[in-house]
């Protein structure tokens, strides 16, 4: 969705973004850096999620699996056997894909919200291991992360301008990431897949084998993010990491900012996470204000613009429903 | 036989539970042929393309293509291998402008998407959408989705189209539009087997008409034969008539 | 033995309640073709009211049940004709994803509004009939278990009657075999819907006075019980009423006879599972009255 900018004012824009995402670096403040944190994380979390429910089309709510799967992996590989984060990740993500494969061979031809319940239940049975592993993996009080302070090599760090500064570039590459789909061949077919299923297979589309792809991408690259979470707030549990919520949440952040698109995720994540410390904070603590106002806005979105602040914007901005929808090649 | 065998119904059938919905049907495409596919609604021609193109199997008898079964195989192979179906009602990917839809047609053959975006611009305008292309599909008229129905399919490079009343619906117009534009698809060397209810059409394309009832062979030949045989018009009395 | 045996009914009687919420679903799914995520929000909206009412009017459950079902039928018909119905006719008939992402925002607002208003603390009736028990031999029956067999399975029984034999229901099940055909004949698709909504959530809350006496209300209680309902759907078949109520009862039973056999920690997770099982196996259902 390059369509906002302009090819001659993509400069401008390109700088302005880049002013933007590294002031807070500036800002001294840790409160604040937090919350910045946690926006790009669900930006990336979000645009993890649009290469399976977005691009690809599948509506997955069990997303939260692979997070907490990454979350756990690289924090037992650490506590258990010294071996640093930075490449606990990875078995973490490889984990993740073996678990996308077994969902997806299972649940990938159900259609529409037999799908998404399919990967929900998926999440709540991991979630319920999980909790049940006592032994292994602490049960439900979960495990901590060896606090080391200033261990960049191994994933941590006092400041939070460190974790500010790797989330900017998880968000750069997830972007990247879904800019090469969109572009090539394969982001093509998956689009097909998602508009008529059976035409993408009669033109020798390999519809199943190219969903369970986007399954592995997606989740691969969520559990990377819950490496990042692991290692930003030190402790791992069940209810932190597998938690139903957050694979809803990461589902309403994309589909808010606009599924399907570059730059709706990052959107959506823009909109919501600083919203929902807004709305803690002035309900004076009020028990779920954040939920509710996720609630709130997911069904304002799709009552009003199902295809998210991407099309909104987009229309503020003036541009013409024809442009707009070459432009972001072959998404929505 | 001097011209090539394309694709082979060999003793065809199919069964859904206690349905017979095909028996024992037998008939060639061969090479440059345009064959029409006609009979009653309803009488199992849709199944055969179905079948033919990898998304029903057949419960008995072979389905050949250029010499080799490809009765069970699933569509993407099928597809790969020259021989593509249309829709009877039409499946546009409609969220997609008409460059990108043929694009996902052309991808079969070229993996950049430069090259795609070229065939799919000739295909295009060998279809007659040129000057269509960053249309949003859904927006298109019947006439144009129809055309679009071929444009993704020819896209493909195919050996053989199926193409699946790919004239329900249009004005008599577009019906000679359309009956050009496959005329001059066979001259290009497609091969093409049509199911229509639209007689003049019919007769007018064909080398060679099949008539099906009741997922039977009722009669093969050439059109001004089958249209004379009794058979065939005792069928078509109870129910069809000519567009 | 007995210990099964005891169980096995106390199974089957949770779940012809279980089967009375899930019909609901299954009526809106048969009917509308839609995915309604927020279904188990309302069942706890359900048991919130049958709670106030109950306590304000100091009424026994079994009469709350008609206020909550009146209460319930409202919201169902103020939802489907302000909300779901302008979703539902600007896509797609065929795969309704709007209502259903909507539902899940209405889901999570409904779940946290409700921890907002009354807090996350359990609520449970505490009316003496709850306590009460019919003594059959060794069996030992609550009377909450008894109601809840009895009035489930009057209600489908009614609800089966009704959509087989009265003019009305024939009009609901011709709209959900085919709209367009239904609208020749003169049937108003949009009343239907709104209809079919409301007697789902109407049943809805007859089921919430039904549970709260057998089990404590808080913000979440939906979530399990619907997921509960969805595996009942599934097995059942979507838009069979009777399979709804059979397919609770395979539930409930499952449930109570399996939490004897594997520990309790992992009870939760049976339900997950069984609706992964069913989706893998039989995704129509054992009683499919649609295909996939």
């Amino acid at each position: 969705m390059m369509a906002v900018q302009d090819s001659k004012n993509r400069p401008l824009w390109g700088a302005l973004i880049l002013v933007v995402a590294i002031a807070p670096l500036f800002s001294g403040n840790q409160y604040l850096l937090s919350i910045a944190v946690m926006t790009l994380l669900y930006a990336y979390l979000a645009l993890s999620w649009n290469v399976l429910g977005g691009i690809a089309g599948q509506l997955s709510l069990g997303h939260s699996a692979y997070f907490g799967i990454g979350a756990y992996a690289s924090t037992w590989f650490f506590i258990h056997m010294g071996i640093s984060p930075w490449i606990g990740m990875w078995i973490g993500a490889a984990l993740a894909v073996v678990a996308a494969v077994i969902v997806g061979m299972s649940s990938l031809h159900l259609r529409g919200a037999y799908y998404a319940l399919a990967t929900l239940a998926s999440a709540m049975v991991l979630k319920t291991l999980v909790e049940n592993a006592d032994d292994l993996l602490g049960g439900p009080r979960g495990m901590e992360v060896t606090l080391l302070r200033n261990a960049p090599w191994q994933f941590q760090y006092t400041s939070k301008e460190f974790y500010y500064v790797i989330a900017l570039v998880f968000v750069a590459l997830a972007v990247f990431i879904n800019w090469r789909i969109l572009r090539s061949r394969y982001g093509y077919y998956l689009a097909a897949v998602r508009n008529e299923q059976d035409a993408a297979l009669a033109l020798g589309v390999p519809t199943t084998r190219y969903k369970l792809y986007a399954a592995m991408i997606s989740a691969a690259m969520t559990a990377i993010g819950g490496t990042f979470y692991a290692q930003f707030v030190l402790f791992v549990s069940p209810d932190k990491v597998f938690g139903a919520n957050l694979g809803v949440v990461i589902a309403v952040v994309c589909i808010i900012g606009g599924r399907g698109t570059l730059w709706g995720p990052v959107l959506g994540a823009l909109l919501l996470l600083p919203s929902e410390e807004l709305a803690r904070s002035f309900s004076g603590g009020m028990l779920g204000a954040d939920m509710m106002l996720y609630g709130l806005l997911l069904m304002l979105v799709i009552w009003y613009e199902p295809r998210g602040l991407v099309t909104i914007l987009q229309r503020w901005f003036g541009r013409s429903d024809r442009q707009r929808l070459t432009k972001q090649g072959a998404t929505q | 036989m001097t011209t090539n065998t394309l694709l082979e119904f060999k003793g065809v059938g199919k069964s859904f539970g206690g349905l017979r919905a095909i028996d024992n049907v037998s008939f060639t495409v061969n090479e440059g042929e345009i064959v029409g596919l006609i009979g009653p609604n309803g009488a199992g021609k849709t199944t055969l393309f179905s079948m033919a193109s990898g998304f029903l199997e057949p419960t008995d008898g072979q389905i050949i293509f250029q010499g080799t079964r490809i009765d069970g195989l699933n569509p993407p192979r099928i597809c790969r291998a020259g021989l593509v179906r249309t829709f009877q009602i039409v499946k546009p990917f409609g969220e997609m402008t008409v460059i990108e839809n043929a694009m996902v047609g052309a991808f079969l053959h070229h993996a950049r998407p430069e090259d795609a975006r070229e065939v799919a611009a000739g295909v295009l305008r060998q279809v007659g959408l040129g000057g269509r292309e960053e249309q949003v599909a859904k927006t298109l008229t019947l006439s144009g989705r129809k055309r679009l129905e071929v444009a993704k399919a020819l896209a493909t490079h195919p050996k053989l189209l199926l193409l699946d009343e790919v004239m329900a619906g249009l004005t008599t117009v577009e019906v000679s539009e359309m009956l050009e534009l496959i005329h001059s698809l066979r001259a290009s060397g497609v091969s093409i087997l049509v199911i229509e209810h639209n007689m003049k059409a019919v007769m007018n394309l064909s080398n060679k008409i099949v008539v099906i009832q009741y997922g039977k062979k009722i009669a093969e030949g050439a059109p001004a034969e089958v249209a004379n045989d009794p058979q065939v018009i005792s069928a078509y009395l109870g129910g069809e008539h000519a567009a | 033995m007995s210990t099964y045996l005891q169980a096995l009914l106390g199974g089957i009687s949770t779940g012809a309640v279980y089967g009375l919420i899930a019909l609901g679903l299954s009526l809106q799914f048969g009917v509308m073709k839609i995915i309604n995520f927020a279904h188990g929000s309302f069942l706890m909206v359900a048991m919130y009211v049958t709670y106030y009412t109950c306590i304000s009017l100091d009424l026994h459950p079994l009469l709350a049940a008609p206020i909550a079902a009146v209460a319930l039928f409202f919201i169902g018909w103020a939802c489907q004709r302000f909300f779901i119905d302008g979703i539902y006719r600007k896509e797609s008939a065929r795969e309704p994803i709007g209502v259903l992402i909507f539902t899940t925002g209405l889901w999570i607002f409904l779940d946290y509004f409700a921890l907002a208003l009354l807090g996350p603390d359990s609520r449970m009736i505490d009316s003496p009939w709850a306590n009460e028990v019919v003594i059959m031999g060794d069996l030992i029956f609550t009377y909450p278990q008894v109601a809840g067999f009895v009035v489930a399975a009057l209600v489908t029984t009614g609800l089966v009657a009704f959509m087989r034999y009265t003019a009305l229901g024939r009009a609901i099940r011709a709209t959900g075999q085919d709209r367009e055909a239904a609208s020749v004949l003169g049937i108003d698709s949009k009343r239907i819907y709104q209809l079919s909504f409301a007697i789902g959530l109407g049943v809805l809350g007859i089921a919430g006075a039904l549970l709260l006496p057998m089990y404590p209300v808080n913000p979440f209680v939906g979530d399990i019980f619907g997921m509960r309902a969805f595996v009942i759907v599934v097995l059942g078949g979507i838009g069979s009423i009777a399979g709804a109520f059979w397919g609770g009862i395979i539930v409930g039973i499952l449930e109570s006879v399996g939490s004897q056999l594997i520990p309790v920690t992992y009870a939760e997770a049976l339900i997950f599972l069984l609706f992964l099982g069913v989706m893998y196996f039989r995704p129509s259902g054992l009683f499919g009255v649609e295909k996939e």
